[in-house]
């Protein structure tokens, strides 16, 4: 009987992993860093020169409002980057915290699948945000 | 040849998980309901559960194994459960484990025929669910409580109240943006309220029963959650070896849809 008993939990435990621990689909970098990242007085990024371009090619293909749920490879229902209203309705710090680099640290999270921003666009979207989300 | 019975066993309703309907909600992180009878001795337990949710976040469905490992030796029940989760969020597959329930029952009140039972439940749960995959709370919570049984035969009358609180602040409970882990919701503290009835069916020999009732949670300084509430019929064939069937109807502020929860338990006096 205390064979069974002890042969029904090792059992249970097996199957609880084989259910849990399935193939990762997707990798993911760093997030939640303070970048850093400050506003120069000349900075010239604006959505229109930088940030616009940025979300098309590397955001809008989950975080877009035309995209069914179904569509969104896991982007949230309310985190929409098609526009400049869409990415202020969002906090600064946590996009800052998925997708932004700066002097001390950079974070990676996001986008999760290729193609992925440089480094440098990386280092240009931390100054946007910094800037306000001109 | 009885290990093996329980092996082929749990593999089915293992291999049922993938097949059903995904009509059920985890209860994963919730205090289960009052025990009722006076069975001694160790039980196991392995349930699945499947769901289609709607939430104003994600749309998606999830699929998940309950293992849950029970003693009951004189007045004191102690249980052990901990599930393994597949979900997908906005068309995003994860798998997971989900937050470790250690929960206990005292018996102290019940009358010589026991006819009218009571006592206190204290429960608590562990993050081992990753809360950026809606699969845990992201930190410690206690539940504690009272449970009442009325075994007016052949009626069983059940009741239960928790309190549920974390051990965080309420600003660390949200620091997902999200009002509690879509496997099992549940705000950062809350009133849970459980009241059920439960009637044999047919013969007495065949050891069917039917359990209807409901359950509601009320949040308690949680602006970011609401109330919950929901009615459930089970059915349960079996005494030592035991299957059951549970469903359970979403009347408000559920994000899951229609549930269904199927289990094998196992009495190892």
């Amino acid at each position: 009987m205390r064979s069974n008993f002890l042969g029904s939990c090792a059992l249970a435990v097996m199957t609880l992993g084989v259910v849990a621990c399935g193939q990762a689909n997707e990798t993911t970098g760093a997030s939640g860093q303070a970048t850093g990242a400050t506003c120069p007085p000349d900075s010239e990024l604006t959505y229109e020169t930088f940030t616009r371009d940025f979300m098309h090619d590397y955001c809008t293909r989950c975080h877009s409002a035309s995209l069914a749920s179904a569509d969104r490879n896991g982007a949230p229902n309310d985190h929409d980057f098609d526009t400049l209203a869409g990415l202020r309705a969002t906090a600064s710090a946590h996009l800052a915290e998925q997708a932004a680099a700066g002097p001390d640290a950079e974070n990676s999270a996001m986008p999760p699948t290729d193609p992925r921003p440089s480094t440098e666009e990386r280092r240009k979207l931390g100054e946007w945000l910094a800037c306000g989300m001109p | 040849m009885a290990g093996l019975r329980h092996a082929l066993a749990w593999a089915l309703v293992a291999a049922l998980v993938p097949l059903s309907p995904r009509v059920s909600r985890a209860q994963g992180c919730h205090v289960p309901q009052p025990q009722a009878g006076s069975e001694q001795g160790f039980r196991l337990a392995l349930a699945q559960e499947t769901t289609r949710f709607r939430s104003p976040r994600y749309e998606g469905h999830y699929q998940g194994l309950l293992a849950r490992g029970s003693v009951t030796y004189r007045w004191l029940y102690a249980g052990i459960g901990m599930a393994a989760y597949r979900i997908v969020r906005n068309g995003l597959t994860s798998r997971g484990f989900g937050d470790l329930l250690i929960h206990s029952q005292a018996r102290l009140l019940s009358t010589h025929d026991d006819t009218f039972a009571g006592g206190l439940v204290l429960g608590a749960t562990l993050p081992t669910g990753d809360a950026r995959a809606d699969l845990g709370m992201g930190h410690w919570m206690l539940t504690t409580g009272a449970w009442s049984t009325a075994n007016v035969k052949p009626l069983l009358l059940g009741a239960q109240i928790t309190y549920a609180q974390s051990l965080t602040s309420a600003h660390a409970h949200h620091h997902h943006e999200s009002a509690g882990p879509l496997v099992a919701p549940m705000a950062a503290s809350e009133v849970d309220a459980t009241l059920f009835a439960s009637l044999p069916l047919g013969a007495r020999s065949t050891s069917l029963r039917i359990k209807a009732g409901t359950n509601l949670a009320e949040p308690v300084a949680d602006d970011r959650s609401t109330t919950r509430a929901d009615a459930f019929v089970a059915f349960m064939l079996g005494r030592r070896t035991t299957t059951s069937v549970e469903l359970h109807f979403p009347l408000v502020g559920d994000p899951s849809e229609q549930r269904l929860m199927l289990e094998l338990s196992v009495l190892v006096p």
